[in-house]
């Protein structure tokens, strides 16, 4: 059987939950300029990261050197110089060029939230549909878990984690990878919990499918499209919160550039050197409102809610109707931080537990 | 009588979820590595000194008898002694509650009105020029990394400009006056975020409520706009808003870990960093404990605020 595709769903939600329809969907991007100028910073920081990447590994840092500066040299002679033409954004306590330092340091922030997101999205994806899915204890079991970790405010969970396990990037993706599991599974376990008894999924159990197949290959994909949303709103908090860290100590150690250990080596110059603390933090602001930006779009456009609501002519008026046209659905804010805050939250208090 | 025995419920499912913050937080903390005493004493005094300590402090029993110690003295209100300080945990978290929640508490204060405002203005101009500019804002808002923000405060309104002093904290309930200029920048920096995400919040629910049909009945009464807008929509609109107040509450108790070690304000999140530097792990558990506890109360009040506010939902 394939996956969801192709099944017998005479449904509204098959029209965007489905492969097809997710390609449509992005398609639908293009109306909202605000995901556009997001998809740009996400796209240049991307090609930013790459090239540091295979710039550090292949070519020890010959090309940037060539190009600028080396973002690892260090000249005492060339302590806090002000921006110049020559540093365009200063030099730093060790007078490491801050700029090429900024443009190396766009490899950690992506590595961390991308890996990050990912053990969030798969840890979360697997207990929040096997949590609906099977029901009885091992829901309660698996979410009373969740809501242990839920429970304790994100920031302090990591710091106690890296502090176990020691400051590194490796440490820092998956301390905020297992910060970020109980978000992802509360969506994936409401979605389930829609989706379970659906006629296809009853299809499938009398083709006599294993429970397994059925789960991950007919529920899960159906029931990704919010998971999908919460990852790149998620994203941003997961970049600012692993600056934090690193902000705090606990994070990437030296020699490594990162955005959030340049501004806590800035915090202390602050007086005689602005800029070794300003344009750091400009960085980490860019990336997360570019993850933002795409993903208050994405939200928009994949919000099931918003698209089942049947449109009727006399619910608007003309003037709306033709602004409605071409610009967004209104949000159903689910924001970095809080994420899945919205959805799992209100669910939950409005006696899912009764 | 519903919600009476809807209360004492919720509050009762809370014991097993503080039981695993308390099994996960004990284990956490005991398996940093290093030596605490030695960390704490430092290298000179000889070993007999230490062994006192580490017996004094029951660190030499078995991990099972000191985690059901633990518990039991639990029960009985007694978060354990702090090694550092030398004194009973309940008393440094009791010292240390107040700047926190100062904090916290200004910053929702400031940031409700605010927040709701923009939001109401936004849904009211949905799609036109001050809907845009405000939902950029609140998108900058949340994307603005706070310690970040509070350096830039400290640089500009400390250092530049020197109208405020760059750190420290005075009880306000002691000395209103000396306390304000100290309190602004944390403050600020806390309640910016808040009001981003609150006042999206608020304008997406509240446009979802222009949607609804009892909108158009009042439209077709003939009631102005602006009486719809807040006399009815925004009434329904608060509950998505109350959810997502009491939620807050742990991003807000993980930013005052940062915003007091910047701005050196002796509160819980300071108590807790410096624990965890120091390893004093009764202090560290004790913070969490008393955070997540927090959160779940939030949530469990939270829950019943629904009930004032929303008659149609019923508890049984």
């Amino acid at each position: 059987m394939s996956t969801g595709k192709g099944t017998p769903t005479a449904d509204v939600d098959a029209e965007f939950d489905e492969d097809g329809g997710l390609v449509r969907t992005l398609k639908k991007l293009r109306h909202s300029p605000t995901s556009l100028v997001g998809l740009f910073i996400i796209a240049a920081l991307v090609i930013m990261a790459i090239f540091s990447a295979i710039d550090n590994f292949i070519f020890d840092r010959a090309i940037i050197t060539w190009l600028h500066a080396d973002p690892h040299a260090m000249d005492q002679s060339m302590r806090y110089e002000e921006p110049s033409r020559e540093h365009p954004m200063g030099t730093d306590r060790y007078g490491r060029d801050v700029f090429t330092r900024l443009i190396y340091g766009s490899r950690t922030a992506l590595t961390i939230g991308i890996l990050a997101v990912g053990i969030s999205f798969v840890g979360g994806v697997i207990i929040g549909s096997v949590s609906a899915f099977f029901g009885g204890y091992v829901d309660d079991l698996l979410m009373r878990s969740v809501e242990i970790l839920y429970a304790i405010p994100g920031l302090v969970l990591a710091i106690i984690f890296m502090a176990i396990f020691g400051p590194s990037i490796y440490n820092l993706f998956i301390a905020y990878g297992i910060v970020g599991i109980p978000a992802y599974a509360r969506v994936m376990r409401s979605e389930v919990l829609s989706l379970r008894d659906r006629e296809y999924v009853e299809a499938a159990k009398l083709a006599g499918l294993p429970r397994r197949t059925i789960l991950f290959r007919e529920i899960v994909p159906n029931g990704i499209a919010p998971v999908i949303v919460q990852a790149t709103l998620s994203m941003g908090g997961v970049i600012i919160g692993a600056a934090a860290l690193s902000f705090l100590g606990f994070g990437v150690q030296p020699p490594t550039p990162d955005w959030g250990r340049m501004l806590s080596d800035g915090r202390t110059a602050m007086v005689v050197a602005w800029w070794v603390a300003v344009f750091p933090g400009i960085m980490i602001f860019l990336t997360v409102m570019g993850f933002n930006m795409l993903g208050d779009g994405l939200r928009d456009i994949m919000d099931p809610k918003m698209t089942v609501e049947p449109t009727t002519y006399d619910d608007w008026t003309l003037d709306e109707w033709q602004t409605e046209q071409q610009t967004e659905q209104p949000d159903d804010d689910i924001v970095p931080g809080s994420t899945g805050a919205r959805t799992d939250g209100a669910g939950e208090l409005r006696g899912g537990r009764s | 009588m519903g919600l009476f025995r809807y209360t004492l419920r919720r509050f009762i499912q809370l014991v097993p979820v503080l039981f695993g913050i308390v099994t996960l937080t004990f284990i956490m903390m005991h398996a940093l590595p290093g030596d605490p005493v030695r960390l704490w004493l430092g290298e000179e005094p000889g070993q007999e000194l230490a062994d006192e300590l580490i017996a004094a402090h029951g660190f030499d029993r078995p991990m099972h008898e000191q985690y059901l110690d633990y518990l039991v003295n639990l029960v009985q209100g007694d978060l354990g002694q702090s090694f550092v300080y030398n004194r009973p945990v309940t008393d440094l978290i009791w010292e240390r509650m107040e700047p926190t929640m100062v904090i916290m508490g200004l910053s929702y204060l400031i940031a409700l009105p605010v927040a709701i405002g923009l939001g109401i203005y936004g849904a009211a101009r949905h799609n036109r020029a001050g809907d845009h500019v405000s939902r950029l804002a609140g998108l900058a808002g949340i994307s603005t990394p706070n310690f970040w923000l509070a350096l830039m405060l400290i640089y500009l309104l400390a250092f530049n400009l020197d109208v405020l002093p760059a750190s420290g904290y005075t009880s306000p309930f002691v000395d209103p006056v000396g306390a304000a200029p100290l309190l602004i920048m944390p403050v600020l920096t806390l309640a910016t975020a808040q009001t981003a995400l609150l006042m999206r919040m608020t304008r997406s629910s509240m446009i979802e409520e222009m949607r609804e049909d009892y909108v158009e009945t009042a439209r077709a009464y003939g009631i102005p706009e602006r009486k719809i807008m807040l006399r009815h929509s925004f009434r329904n609109a608060l509950l998505p808003l109350v959810t997502i107040i009491g939620l807050q509450v742990s991003t807000l108790l993980g930013g005052s870990v940062i915003v007091e070690e910047i701005f050196a304000i002796p509160g819980l999140g300071r108590l807790f960093f410096d624990s965890v530097i120091d390893q004093d792990y009764s202090v560290a558990v004790g913070v969490t404990l008393f955070f997540s506890t927090l959160f779940l109360i939030g949530v469990v009040l939270t829950d019943i605020a629904y009930a004032y506010i929303d008659p149609r939902i019923k508890y049984d």
